[in-house]
């Protein structure tokens, strides 16, 4: 090898391990799909300006397109800060290592609204996946500050990477990974889990011509900013069980 | 007057149970009416006729339109009264699902018919899995 081509590898990878957003591509579990790096996208409010940690409102279950133009995902500022290096499981039994919230108090989480059960999901008409706010009951377990997929009663603990604490779900919801900046504002860079896009484009053929204008243009990836808005302003209506 | 109110309260109730009782034997029906299409649906899939699917898709929405026209409250088991919202929902998933089978068709896309077919199965027992458990 070079000197010249030694330096260029060490200065490359030193520049990926300060910033992990700056990998665009898979890194491969086993199966090749536990992590996707996807196009670096900021969180904007509906008027399009950047949306600030320190401003979202506590357990306000918020609502934002990413990593493709139809794939609806939750953003959460959960009232206590989050675990800390969380082992999960795939439904294939793959592990993988969700390492816990953004944000000033580690509390602010994002997941895939996309139930891996039945694919249930958030969309523009209606939701049967959302959060339990503290002090909320729910069907699906004892527990409150958790997210439900009231489809089928599956219940997810969003403070450890949204691994399974009742219901049918057969493993987490995905994980958007975050980034939160000095200037407060946030950052979706990849999805970390086993997602469930293929199946969901696969499913929804209908809905997304509906609600879209088609597949094509709801698999489109998100370029630059995703606009992030209250569950109650992107959903018609919002059911709970 | 006694014997009287209580006859009538007893003649209120059978018939209230004689109405739960029909409204039964009618979702029932409905059910098997459903089941027949989709096994019409199925056969037409499995021996690359079209025009059997479509009068498969004809069928189901027939009979899906029998409980689409009343609120899901006036069908579901008492214990799951709750889950209305569910119900309605599956129904109009099988709807968009039925209605695009015939977009499929029509195209000739039988791979996308046969595709909107499983869709529409999955819904069905999606339905089942919470709301008939037995």
């Amino acid at each position: 090898m070079q000197r010249r081509d030694f330096f260029k590898l060490v200065g490359g990878a030193s520049l990926i391990a300060i910033a992990p957003s700056l990998i665009e591509g898979k890194l491969k579990a086993n199966d090749g799909t536990l992590f996707q790096a996807y196009k670096k996208v900021q969180l904007v409010d509906a008027q399009g300006n950047p949306l600030l940690a320190s401003k979202l409102v506590p357990e306000e279950n918020y609502v934002f397109n990413y990593p493709h133009v139809g794939t609806s995902c939750m953003l959460i500022a959960l009232p206590k800060p989050t675990q800390k290096s969380v082992k999960l499981k795939s439904e294939d039994e793959e592990e993988y290592m969700w390492m816990g919230g953004v944000g000033k108090n580690s509390n602010i989480v994002a997941y895939s609204a996309i139930c891996p059960h039945q694919l249930t999901h958030i969309n523009k008409s209606d939701t049967f996946i959302s959060y339990i706010k503290s002090g909320q009951k729910t069907m699906a377990c004892k527990k409150d500050s958790v997210i439900v997929c009231g489809s089928h009663l599956s219940a997810y603990e969003p403070t450890k990477g949204c691994e399974v604490i009742g219901g049918p779900a057969p493993q987490p919801l995905a994980s958007i990974v975050l980034e939160h900046h000095d200037d407060d504002t946030l950052w979706a860079v990849a999805v970390l889990g086993p997602d469930k896009f293929h199946d969901f484009f696969k499913s929804f053929k209908p809905e997304l011509k509906e609600q879209y204008g088609g597949k094509r243009k709801a698999k489109k990836l998100i370029e630059d900013a995703t606009k992030t808005v209250v569950l109650a302003d992107f959903a018609s209506d919002i059911i709970q069980y | 007057m006694k014997k009287i109110q209580l006859t009538l309260l007893a003649l209120l109730l059978t018939s209230s149970l004689n109405a739960s009782n029909a409204t039964h034997e009618k979702l029932k029906s409905t059910m098997r009416s459903m089941l027949s299409s989709m096994e019409l649906i199925q056969k037409g899939g499995f021996y690359a006729d079209p025009s059997m699917m479509k009068i498969g898709v004809k069928d189901l929405k027939q009979s899906i339109s029998l409980l689409d026209a009343k609120h899901a409250k006036t069908y579901l088991p008492q214990e799951e009264k709750y889950a209305y919202k569910f119900a309605t929902k599956r129904e109009s998933m099988i709807i968009m699902y039925a209605d695009d089978m015939i977009e499929s068709l029509n195209t000739n896309n039988m791979e996308d018919a046969l595709e909107d077919y499983s869709q529409i199965l999955r819904q069905c027992s999606s339905c089942h899995l919470r709301i008939r458990k037995n």
